[in-house]
Parts: structure tokens; sequence; C-alpha cells
């Protein structure tokens, strides 16, 4: 399955139709989709394919472009993909927690409380989830071309959602013991 | 970069790395045993994908050591691949685990 290198970003110069590629309107050219080879001959022959393809795949699940760029130092490829696997286990920890406060927990005094922490700490893994790949693949895209490593707000938004559950959980427990 | 006569890694990347998938793959077991739990509970298909979980944790751990391997060859002749097919699978299996436990969660609090 060789979908790795399916061009999926503006790169390189001239990123306009060539000029001696007469442009058929109906085939929804665009400055992202890779030109052929031979007539534009500015790729070198190991990157060459035989026809446009367009992007295909959601960014959700897109892979790093590995037809950009250089190899990164092998330590940092290693890096980044355990950091995607933190995320992860991050992710299902959260699942773990949000179920476990739903299943193990005694009801606390407020109705549903219980039940909404638990709902909001597997939404919150969810979100991790979701978002786990995407991240592992930009940040291997920004390490392939040198760029600066592009800022994730999931952090902090882990760290806030944590701490507003937290405290509420804490109040009620305190209420309880009262 | 990878010349083979020097000892790559003194940082024990690849090994750290091999830990890491096994991690994930315990994790995977744990939220798949609380899926099947909380399935118990009135949730059937938190059981289902909870075992499935439980059989996808299993088979991280043996792939962690399989890409181990794999790495600690190919890293003295020629770099790595990055290899996005096993970690698009931990996510998307990491999507539907965190789907199914939402949808449990609703479940036993509607049901």
């Amino acid at each position: 399955m060789d979908w790795t290198d399916v061009p999926t970003a503006c790169h390189g110069t001239g990123a306009g139709p060539p000029a001696d590629v007469a442009v058929d309107v109906g085939s929804a050219w665009s400055p992202c989709v890779e030109v052929d080879v031979e007539q534009t001959g500015q790729r070198g022959p190991g990157r060459r394919r035989q026809r446009e393809r367009p992007r295909q795949l959601p960014r959700a699940v897109r892979p790093p472009q590995r037809h950009v760029g250089e190899d990164p130092d092998p330590r940092f490829t290693m890096a980044n993909e355990r950091t995607f696997l933190a995320w992860i286990r991050t992710a299902l920890g959260l699942d773990a927690a949000g179920l476990a406060v739903i299943t193990l927990l005694p009801a606390l005094p407020v109705p549903y409380a219980r039940e909404v922490f638990g709902i909001a700490l597997v939404a919150l893994g969810t979100l991790v989830a979701a978002i786990s790949f995407r991240r592992w693949a930009s940040l291997e895209d920004a390490l392939r071309e040198g760029h600066p490593l592009p800022p994730s707000r999931l952090p902090g938004l882990l760290a806030g959602t944590l701490a507003v559950v937290s405290l509420a959980a804490a109040v009620l427990l305190t209420i309880e013991l009262l | 970069m990878n010349d083979r006569s020097r000892v790559f890694d003194p940082g024990l990347q690849a090994e750290r790395t091999a830990l890491a998938w096994d991690r994930t793959g315990l994790s995977f077991g744990l939220a798949g045993a609380l899926l099947v739990r909380a399935g118990t509970l009135g949730a059937p298909t938190g059981q289902v994908v909870g075992a499935a979980a439980l059989t996808f944790g299993a088979l991280l751990l043996i792939a962690g050591h399989t890409r181990y391997l794999q790495r600690d060859r190919s890293l003295r002749e020629h770099g790595i691949a990055p290899g996005h097919p096993l970690l698009l699978a931990t996510g998307v299996a990491a999507v539907l685990v965190s789907l199914t436990a939402l949808g449990v969660a609703l479940a036993l609090t509607v049901g």
C-alpha cells in the first residue's frame, strides 16, 4: 500500500499552471496537485509520477509527506513516535478513568454528577485520540522540512478540562463528607 | 549519519520506543477490560469492543517487539521509515475504543 507519497501540499517554485500545458477547465487543476513530470521536467527521475494524483485522504488520517524534505534524524522520528504513543495512552487513560467513575464510584450527592464527570472524561479521551495521529503526521512533516514544530492547544485544553473536573469532584466530595 | 562502524544511539531510543509500544499495548488492555466490565452492566457492545481492544493490545506488544528488532537492524544500515500504517491503526483503534466508551457511558446513564 503505497500512499505515503501522495502529494499533499504546495511546495517548490512555479506554483502555477505550466505555460505549455493546456489547462482543461473540467480537470480541476490545482497548484497542490503534482503536475505530470514529462511536461514540467522539474522533478528528479526517482520522483516522477505518470499521472496527476490529487489529494485523497482526509487530513485526520493523511500520512506524512515522504516526498518532500529529508528523512529526519532517526532519533527525532522515534521521539515523535513516542510522543504519539503517549497521547494515545493519555486518551485510553481518560477513557478508562471515565468508565471507572461511572461504573465503580458510589453515587454523588448531586444527581447525575458522576455520569457527567465520566462522560466528560471519555469525551476528552475521544478528542485526544482523534487528534493524535494528525498531530504526529504534522510534526513528522515539520521535522522533514526543517520547520519549527507547530504549537498545539491540546495540552492546555487537557489541563484545563481536568482541572475543572477535578475541582468540581473535590467540591462534591467535600459536600458529601460534611 | 548511519555509519555502520558507529554504534548507533547511546540514548537507547529504539529500546525506549519499544517500551512505549508495550505501555500503549497495556493501556489498550486496561481500557478494554474496563469496557468489558462496563458492558456487563447493560451495554453488550462494550463487551465486544472491549474484547477486541484487549486483543489489539496484545498484538501491539508483539508488533512493538518485532518493530524493535527491525529497527535495530535497519538503523545500522539505512535509517528508518516512520512506519505510519501501524501508527494509523493504533490511532484509529484508540478512536474506536473512545467512541465505544462514550456510547457505553451514555447508555449506562440513560438506561
